[in-house]
């Protein structure tokens, strides 16, 4: 059975490809047999033993050891290999003679046939994908949707997932073990109690106001602003002035005597901040506290102000107040200088939140420095906010209002408990009534729950637990809580599944929701399941449309760039401060937000592949367009700017986010840079460093560039092979230092001119280093001077982007990476998209609709 | 099988297998009281590894010299073995590695590689019933790395955060809490079979390869079901008190001491208060952050791929040196605390050492290793062929013999460590 099979896989594939040459067929007709292996055989012997032999095994590969036999996963995998390496004249290397065009090409194309004959077979009888779990992120999105509370943050209380192919939407990658199973029942348990609110009463909405004024309201309420008042850091104001009626005792932090500031008439009715971190200071607003879970107003009243040695000058940019909690950033509000503004946002807060504002427009964390007086007496000497030039926000008032429902009970109760409460009387309702109540809820969740149409089978297991306890007499609540966590946590719920061929309508629908929002199908697309007409080409095309559209899919476009182009792990290090006192956490969150607005538009437009790399315009907020070099672009929110004249920067290959996460915090190096453009951009990824070679590593005390010291290193024969290859896209990228930023020289705390910034208000020791030197050439030798040839030469291997593009859509739409059994299919889209120039949308139109996505 | 009186397999073979569960449980409770000493294990692996000149000592067996790394454990220089020419065979794949440090699986590298049974869960599934936590995965430092393999090779996730530590090991559930989760283990043990059968049932209609993955799912439920049962016991009993308080986390990327210290604290308490025997601490610097030492100004990762010149080569003995200093620290806490005449290091298995032979070179060779305490004769320099290696796994052998586990052989390892003898 399984030969027959194997065979018409062959046939088929030399029935599409045509006229590849007699060889092959001849070759084809004793597939697997003798015949394959005597002509690769040969092959292999007449070029590749040399090296690859069991004595020498040079790169650890033995090709004398390799089965003949392509079915084993790990012998596929190592043919792959060869033929990939092979066909792609990487191997043999250049130095040894070449094989004849002929023998070359019916080598690569028994050995493609055989490898993609196995695949093609297997994804017949089992399908390409795995059957997998929903992973942490896809879990938490299903738990918002279902139990309607979309703020509930819960994946981080989940173990972390692995990575395969680059991403955590494959089974490989989505490792099951009884750690994750106890975890989903905690979690699941948090989720629903979450969901339910504890009383019929409607918990009143209040405002609460925190004036600025007062240093005995300080001491009390806002510690954070109560210690940079004493030690001077911070400006107290009366209207727009500052209020030079302020007298300041000093404290003695050994002695126990606590500084403390007195506030003569006129008094004060506002108070600047520089700083943009909290450090050792309490930055909570006491009185702002949340009493139960919801959503409030925050509201906060100010004006943006440049100090400038204790003197306000004009401003001519907005100011950012970023709002913080324990554990996550709250929100932004932009205040315009010198004119007293509201800014304000809505956020769940829960009841042990806290709320920190800061200056996330400021230029430090803190501001360093001390008052030096006689401990206990007035201090007289200079204020320290005389000392320094900085951009900070006088605040006034800030505002909490809510808890604010849309309805009551909120949405989640209702799903979950109807109209009961926890502590209802039950009146004359007997078991009976609870249970019929129980059921109907039970089947409602089933239904939202699961994906699919909801069976009598499925509501045994969690009504079972539902009726034991009702039984009991415990509590409604609990017992449904009991039995909706059954749910949460049951295979069915947990796994995605699918069977081998054509998807039905719900495989379909729950595969394409988790795809474009990373959570479950919304109820249009479950009703197009449910009729099948969702497996129409018109209708699933015009459903792509729609989850694109929807805000939703910001999911994706968050997700698969975290995992395309690692954003994930842009936080990873920090700028070391001394060389880059400029880096502040707005500039990181700013960079994301770019990374992604910027791929969102890509979809909105269906803008090509070659926009990975080229773009004539940015989407950036005031702090990148500061970093970018960019006048007049005011405030926090993104927004397109066109960009004029030869810029330096467009497309992901010069944003913040990518230059950032493929730097560490002191340096940047052209190896980790031009292998991620590589692997990540180009879809080619070298191979990895050979055992006993040293790496380079970059050399800050200024004496030498990384360049001078690759050059050495690729006069070393073993290395040049590969390093040819890998340094000149990072060289191209030596421009941008560790946070994006475009620079000539490099920084230096050694040698070299100071460059005169300034770290947490005080005069910074970095200095201007060596010249960057941004030229290269590629291994056919077309050569760039710096990051704009660079950029076209990249974008003339526009199908070189896109094909990597679509395979990274594929990896994350279907789980599984392109297999030789593929290719020839996404040879096809590829040529059906290049008309386009590769529109990222219409890619994903491509992916879609092809039988990648459709089967399993 | 050390912790109670009778040695389980030896009894089922002495009273012949017709023995019920129940009656294993009961005698294994009954037996706490007349106990043989506990024997814990504490395994660290650190994932960029040490300057192997400056770890490795000069002589052999008990008269050899301390290295410069060592030097910083001299203290404890007659309870430790230092190892050389230790490796796993055919574990080679750079920092791929470091997920086999414990399991000594071979070819990490190769596709559809699948991992074996680590040495902590190994002998957790045998001893594990004894404390609260049958094992504590740990790791210090971000990703999703750790040490901990079940025995189907799925990575058991280590928990990073000091402060969750903390809340698992001693802070006590009000009395509503407790209540909810014992209702929640009792709901589960019913529902895990449930679960159990209907993966039975998705895999009747499935492929190879899903079948295989499945089986995941019927394997873990059918664990948690066992842990649910043990857990409940426990969950009625009130955690041990401590007079530390909760640990802040420390989320600096430099902050490797801060971290590393924290987690060596926390392992030593779980050991201390007996919540746990068996521990794994994965330290992992592979992301690449700069630490906060004096002098030290390149990012660690890239300090061990330029050890070769000078300047790099002092920045980084001074991070490993501080390494090799919370190990120290360790050591002292776990001696400082006695126990039935012992100290607790005198039953601590402290094993430390990394997946790297070299990390400048992605070398897996002549690992660096050392065990500390744990009732062997210690004092010495162990030394094997530099280029033939002997399987680590044979120290593993050892340990698990200690621990009281009946194994002959693990992983790679065909039986104990030669030179290496029980006190």
């Amino acid at each position: 059975m399984k030969f027959v099979s194997f065979k018409i896989g062959i046939l088929l594939l030399f029935s599409c490809v045509g006229a590849q040459g007699v060889v092959g067929v001849v070759r084809a007709k004793d597939a697997g047999g003798a015949g394959t292996f005597e002509l690769i055989d040969d092959f292999l012997a007449a070029h590749c033993f040399d090296c690859h032999d069991a004595d020498v095994q040079k790169g650890d590969l033995d090709l004398t050891s390799l089965a003949h036999d392509f079915s084993k996963p790990a012998d596929h995998f190592a043919w792959g290999m060869v033929l990939d390496r092979v066909a792609s004249g990487e191997m043999p290397p250049k130095k040894k003679p070449r094989p004849e065009a002929e023998e070359l090409k019916a080598v690569t194309e028994i050995l493609f046939e055989q490898l993609a004959a196995v695949e093609r077979e297997r994804n017949a009888e089992e399908g390409r994908a795995t059957v997998r779990r929903l992973n942490r992120k896809e879990y938490e999105e299903t738990l918002r949707d279902v139990l309607a509370l979309p703020h509930l943050r819960i994946a981080e209380a989940l173990p972390p997932e692995g990575n395969a192919f680059g991403y955590d939407k494959s089974a490989a990658a989505l490792d099951f073990s009884h750690v994750h199973a106890s975890r989903l029942m905690e979690v699941a348990d948090i989720g629903l109690r979450r969901a339910i609110v504890p009383a019929r009463e409607r918990p009143e909405s209040q405002t609460i106001r925190f004036e600025v004024r007062d240093p005995k309201n300080f001491e009390r309420n806002f510690n954070g602003f109560n210690a940079l008042l004493k030690q001077t850091k911070g400006i107290p104001l009366n209207g727009m002035e500052v209020d030079t009626s302020m007298r300041y005792f000093q404290g003695d932090f050994e002695r126990r005597i606590a500084g403390h500031a007195k506030d003569l008439p006129p008094y004060f009715d506002g108070f600047a901040i520089f700083i943009n971190g909290a450090f050792n200071l309490g930055m909570t607003i006491r009185p702002l506290k949340p009493t139960v879970a919801g959503y409030y107003k925050i509201r906060v009243n100010g004006f943006g102000v440049l100090n400038d040695h204790g003197e306000f000058v004009p401003s001519d940019r907005m100011e950012t107040v970023g709002l913080y909690s324990n554990d996550r950033t709250l929100g932004f509000v932009d205040l315009p200088p010198y004119e007293p503004s509201t800014g304000e946002i809505t956020v769940w807060l829960e009841p042990n939140d806290v709320i920190k504002p800061l200056v996330a427009s400021a230029p430090f964390p803190r501001v360093k420095g001390l008052t030096r007086g006689k401990p206990g007496e007035e201090y007289v000497g200079e204020p320290v906010y005389e000392r320094f030039r900085a951009h900070g926000v006088a605040f006034r008032w800030f505002e909490l209002e809510g808890p604010l429902y849309e309805s009551w009970p909120p949405e989640s109760h209702v799903r979950l408990l109807g109209e009961r409460f926890p502590g209802d009387e039950l009146g004359g309702e007997g078991e009976a009534d609870l249970i019929r109540d129980a059921r109907s809820l039970m089947w409602g969740f089933l239904g939202r729950a699961l994906r699919r149409p909801v069976t009598p089978e499925d509501m045994k297991v969690p009504m079972r637990t539902v009726v034991q306890k009702l039984k009991r007499d415990e509590p409604f609540e609990e017992a449904m809580i009991s039995g909706y966590r059954a749910v949460l946590t049951s295979p069915d719920f947990l796994l995605m599944r699918m069977d081998p061929g054509r998807l039905d309508g719900y495989a379909l629908a729950e595969r394409l929701s988790y795809f474009l929002w990373n959570s479950p199908p919304d109820g249009e697309l479950i009703r197009l399941a449910k009729t099948e007409r969702l497996l129409r080409k018109d209708v699933l095309r015009g459903q792509v449309d729609r989850l694109l559209d929807d805000p939703r899919s910001e999911r994706f476009v968050e997700h698969f760039l975290d995992k395309w182009l690692k954003l994930e792990d842009i936080a990873l290090t920090e700028p070391d401060a001394n060389l880059y006192p400029e880096y502040t956490p707005l500039l990181m969150d700013s960079a994301l937000w770019e990374a992604r607005a910027y791929f969102s538009e890509m979809l909105a437009r269906d803008l090509g592949a070659r926009y990975v790399v080229d773009s004539d315009f940015l989407m950036i907020n005031q702090r990148l367009a500061d970093l970018y070099g960019i006048p007049g672009v005011l405030g926090n929110e993104i927004r397109r700017v066109s960009l004029k004249g030869d810029s330096v920067r467009g497309g992901f290959l010069t944003q913040a986010a990518l230059l950032k996460t493929t730097a560490n915090g002191t340096v940047t190096s052209p190896v980790v840079r031009g292998d991620f453009v590589l692997t990540h951009l180009l879809g080619d990824p070298p191979p990895p460093p050979p055992p006993s070679v040293p790496a380079v590593e970059p050399d800050i005390s200024g004496v030498t560039t990384i360049r001078e010291q690759l050059v050495r290193h690729r006069e070393d024969e073993a290395c040049a092979g590969c390093h040819a290859k890998i340094d000149p896209p990072g060289f191209a990228l030596e421009s941008f230092d560790v946070m994006g930023g475009y620079r000539e020289r490099y920084r230096s705390l050694e040698k070299g001119k100071l460059l005169g910034l300034v770290l947490e208000a005080r005069p910074a020791e970095t200095r201007a280093g060596l010249e960057v030197d941004g030229s290269g050439e590629f291994e056919d030798g077309s050569k760039f001077r710096g990051i704009r040839e660079f950029r076209k030469l990249l974008v003339e291997r526009e199908d070189e982007l896109a094909r990597n593009l679509l395979e990274q859509l594929i990896i994350y739409g279907t789980g599984e990476p392109v297999g030789f059994a593929d290719r020839e299919i996404v040879d096809e889209m590829l040529e059906s998209a290049a008309g386009d120039g590769y529109g990222v949308r219409t890619l994903l139109h491509l992916v879609v609709r092809s039988p990648l996505f459709l089967k399993k | 099988m050390n912790g109670r009186a009778i040695h389980r397999r030896a009894f089922l073979r002495g009273a012949g297998s017709v023995l019920a569960l129940p009656w294993l449980e009961s005698m294994a409770r009954g037996a706490e009281q007349v106990s043989l000493p506990r024997r814990r294990m504490v395994a660290i692996c650190n994932d960029l590894g040490v300057i192997p000149d400056f770890f490795f000592p000069s002589g052999v067996g008990p008269d050899y010299e301390l290295s410069p790394y060592l030097r910083e454990l001299k203290e404890f220089r007659n309870e430790f073995t230092v190892f050389s020419g230790l490796s796993h065979p055919e574990c080679v794949g750079g920092h791929q590695t470091d997920k086999c440090f414990l399991t000594g699986a071979r070819h990490p590298r190769k596709p559809g590689f699948k991992n074996t049974i680590s040495v902590d869960q190994y002998a957790a599934a045998q001893l594990g019933s004894a404390t609260r936590f049958p094992y504590l995965a740990l790791r210090v430092g971000p990703g999703g790395g750790s040490l901990s393999y079940s025995g189907d090779g799925v990575r058991m996730p280590a928990e990073e955060r000091p402060s969750q530590v903390y809340r698992n090991l001693f802070v006590q559930g009000t009395p509503e809490e407790v209540k909810r989760q014992v209702v929640r283990l009792k709901d589960g043990q019913s529902l895990m079979d449930s679960f159990r059968d209907r993966i039975k049932s998705i895999q009747r209609e499935a492929g190879y390869r899903d079948r295989e993955r499945l089986d995941q799912f019927f394997t873990a439920f059918r664990e948690l079901e066992q842990r649910l049962h043990e857990n409940e016991a426990w969950e009625e009993r009130p955690k041990p008190k401590v007079n530390v308080p909760m640990p802040r986390d420390e989320r600096s990327p430099e902050a490797l001491v801060a971290r590393t210290r924290l987690m060596y604290d926390l392992a030593r308490m779980a050991i201390e208060t007996d919540s746990t025997r068996m521990i794994t601490i994965f330290v992992t610097q592979q992301f690449n952050p700069k630490v906060d030492l004096p002098g030290v100004e390149l990012p660690h990762h890239a300090l061990t791929h330029q050890q070769g010149m000078k300047g790099s080569r002092e920045q980084l003995a001074t991070v490993e040196r501080a390494g090799l200093s919370e190990v120290r620290r360790l050591l002292g806490g776990l001696k400082k605390v006695r126990e039935e005449g012992e100290t607790l290091l005198d039953r601590t298995m402290l094993l430390y050492g990394s997946n790297m032979g070299h990390a400048g070179t992605h070398d897996n060779s002549n690992l660096p290793v050392l065990l500390a305490g744990g009732g062997f004769r210690h004092g010495q320099h162990l030394a094997f062929d530099r280029e033939d290696n002997v399987p680590l796994a044979n120290l593993y052998v050892s340990m698990l013999q200690r621990l009281g586990v009946d194994a002959e052989t693990f992983s790679s390892g065909s039986g104990t460590l030669a030179g290496l003898e029980a006190v």
